[in-house]
């Protein structure tokens, strides 16, 4: 870089959000690696060991967070546990924005009759809630993580698809879209050089956003036992499970909710600091 | 001059509806923006287009860049009619310059990728021949070459509308239309951007179609003006000839709120009366007639054509209709 003021006031992170950048990698990074950090078999149990003190209840305790129900160390189920969340969230917002585009690009673009019908679908899955929609496919499909990723991509996509369809809409008016039409440009090359890389930062942002609900909406599948089944486990199952102890083992259900909010924590504070770091607008501020 | 016909346009009309109601829309009436309006552009020369808000000079200039379908009428160029549907070859000879310096660049490409995307479509050139090309004419524009890495939010207007100008010439047109190309920007700046069109249309001999309501930068810019007024023709005369023996009277009205630079020159200022008809219902006659001071009943009732006075000089005026050559 030529100049490095400039390329820091483009590229410049707060260390506040460097930090939370830092710690929700290591978090990924931690959860991902569970078979290789931890080998275990997640179905093992170990009676004579149930529901054993925490570290910080009992300094001498081999286990960091205690042992829950079934004699199985806390510590490891909730790197197991992470692991599955993230990955189902992971993989439901890829399925759900790149439906949510592909819906809100046709209906943006082609407008007319398209673009009702593609409203009226967004509107009516917007009217279903959430958690019935769990329900239902958990009766079609069974409880598997399969289905809280179907459900998630099912209700996912509709706001996507609307925040796609609105900048579109938006820009095609622009003139700059007008100007290159005047040049002699193609459809598809306004769409992909103009149009994507336009709305590609609020989808971005968008997406980082709804990371959260998804965490949360497979954790509240989970906990209602329409999700992750056992000897599996995710966030919203460990919280579950755990509730049975609340008055006398209280951490099984609470570090697991600690981790819960600590990841929507990270998550939206990094979308928020990218909604204002890829807004030309706003970084002209500065 | 060269009297090459490069552009002509006759009969043009663009209508558009008016829809009422929610459900079951009607159309309930039709705005006339351009109404059967004919001219040609010669090869060399700049035409101003000038006209109030509304009067369509906009809807014209987008619909000879194929911008809009026209109701009616044609459009041709270089011999070949155009519309909507170009061919390549002739769409790189037509190019525009956009009235909002700030939304006609996309805030998301930098300079290098908005000045060489004409190139990009029409083009396979290399990195170092669009390099070639580009560079010569950042100079002629007035754009630094270090420029080219930022983006547009990091320009003032007047740069803005320089890289809007770069991105119209680098295909090198025949015919550059510039609608309002000076509007948004301030006084000062303005001068330095007609400065500038003059400049290049000395190195690359353009023809332009200048479009403005502003009658100081249309008689700086112009060879001939078209005057223009709720999507008629009223006139059209080479600039000497139209300062000189104006005759329609809105181009008399036009002409008298030139401002004077000297404060003890006295002016006789033509106000006019009321507001410009709206184009859903314009008048049946003459479209000017309601605010025109020397209206007679003719002109109320009937549409005055277009007529020749003198060689290169046309009114649409009942004033001065044929056999009867009035002197004011």
């Amino acid at each position: 870089m030529k100049n490095p003021k400039r390329y820091r006031r483009q590229y410049g992170i707060p260390i506040f959000i460097l930090f939370l950048i830092i710690t929700f990698v290591a978090i990924m990074i931690l959860s991902l690696l569970a078979p290789v950090i931890a080998p275990v078999d997640l179905a093992v149990t170990d009676l004579p060991n149930r529901l054993k003190d925490p570290v910080f209840r009992d300094p001498d305790s081999p286990y960091l967070f205690g042992t829950d129900d079934l004699g199985r160390d806390l510590a490891i189920r909730l790197l197991y546990g992470t692991r599955t969340t993230i990955m189902i969230s992971f993989s439901g917002m890829i399925i759900a924005t790149a439906i949510g585009a592909v819906f809100g690009i046709i209906a943006g673009l082609c407008g007319g009759t398209v673009d009702i019908i593609i409203s009226f679908l967004t509107d009516v899955r917007l009217s279903v809630p959430t958690t019935f929609i769990g329900i239902i496919c958990a009766c079609i499909l069974g409880a598997n993580s399969f289905t809280i990723i179907l459900v998630i991509a099912l209700t996912g996509w509709s706001s996507f698809c609307r925040l796609v369809r609105s900048q579109i809409i938006q820009l095609k008016h622009v003139k700059f879209i007008e100007s290159s039409r005047a040049i002699g440009a193609s459809g598809l090359r306004i769409l992909f050089e103009h149009i994507l890389v336009n709305i590609a930062s609020p989808l971005i942002v968008q997406a980082t956003m709804s990371l959260s609900e998804f965490i949360l909406l497979e954790s509240t599948l989970s906990f209602l036992g329409l999700g992750i089944q056992p000897p599996n486990t995710s966030l919203g199952v460990l919280v579950s499970t755990g509730r049975n102890y609340m008055l006398t083992q209280w951490w099984l259900a609470i570090i697991p909710s600690m981790v819960i909010i600590l990841l929507i924590f990270q998550i939206s504070l990094i979308g928020d600091w990218l909604r204002d770091k890829l807004d030309p607008k706003l970084q002209n501020m500065t | 001059m060269n009297r090459d016909i490069i552009l002509s346009v006759s009969g043009l009309k663009k209508y558009f509806p008016v829809r009422r109601g929610l459900i079951l829309q009607k159309t309930v009436g039709q705005v006339k923006a351009v109404d059967d309006v004919s001219f040609q552009v010669y090869r060399g020369e700049t035409l101003g287009i000038i006209g109030e808000s509304g009067c369509g000079k906009t809807t014209l200039a987008r619909m000879i860049m194929g911008l809009e379908k026209q109701t009616e009428g044609e459009i041709t160029f270089l011999g070949k009619k155009i519309d909507t549907e170009m061919p390549a070859d002739l769409r790189k000879k037509i190019q525009m310059v956009f009235q909002d310096p700030y939304s006609s660049l996309d805030p998301r490409m930098n300079i290098r990728r908005i000045i060489e995307e004409p190139l990009r479509v029409h083009t396979k050139l290399s990195a170092n021949e669009k390099r070639q090309i580009l560079l010569p004419l950042l100079k002629n524009v007035g754009i630094d070459e270090n420029a080219l890495q930022k983006y547009p939010h990091e320009f003032s207007g007047g740069q803005r509308q320089r890289i809007g100008i770069a991105r119209a010439l680098i295909l090198q047109p025949e015919l550059l239309l510039c609608d309002e190309p000076v509007s948004a920007l301030d006084v000062s700046i303005q001068a330095q951007i007609l400065n500038l069109f003059k400049d290049l249309e000395e190195t690359y001999h353009l023809t332009m179609i200048f479009v403005s309501h502003d009658m100081s930068v249309i008689r700086h810019i112009s060879d001939r003006i078209i005057v223009m007024y709720l999507g008629q023709i009223m006139e059209i005369a080479p600039k000497k000839e139209l300062f000189d023996h104006t005759l329609h009277p809105y181009s008399q009205a036009l002409m008298s709120a030139i401002p004077v630079a000297d404060p003890e020159r006295q002016r006789a200022r033509i106000p006019l009366k009321g507001e410009i008809p709206s184009p859903l219902n314009a008048p049946p006659g003459c479209p000017f007639s309601g605010r025109c001071a020397k209206a007679k009943e003719i002109c109320h009732c009937q549409k005055p054509g277009l007529r020749h006075t003198s060689a290169q000089h046309y009114v649409a005026c009942h004033l001065f209709a044929e056999g009867c050559e009035e002197t004011l």
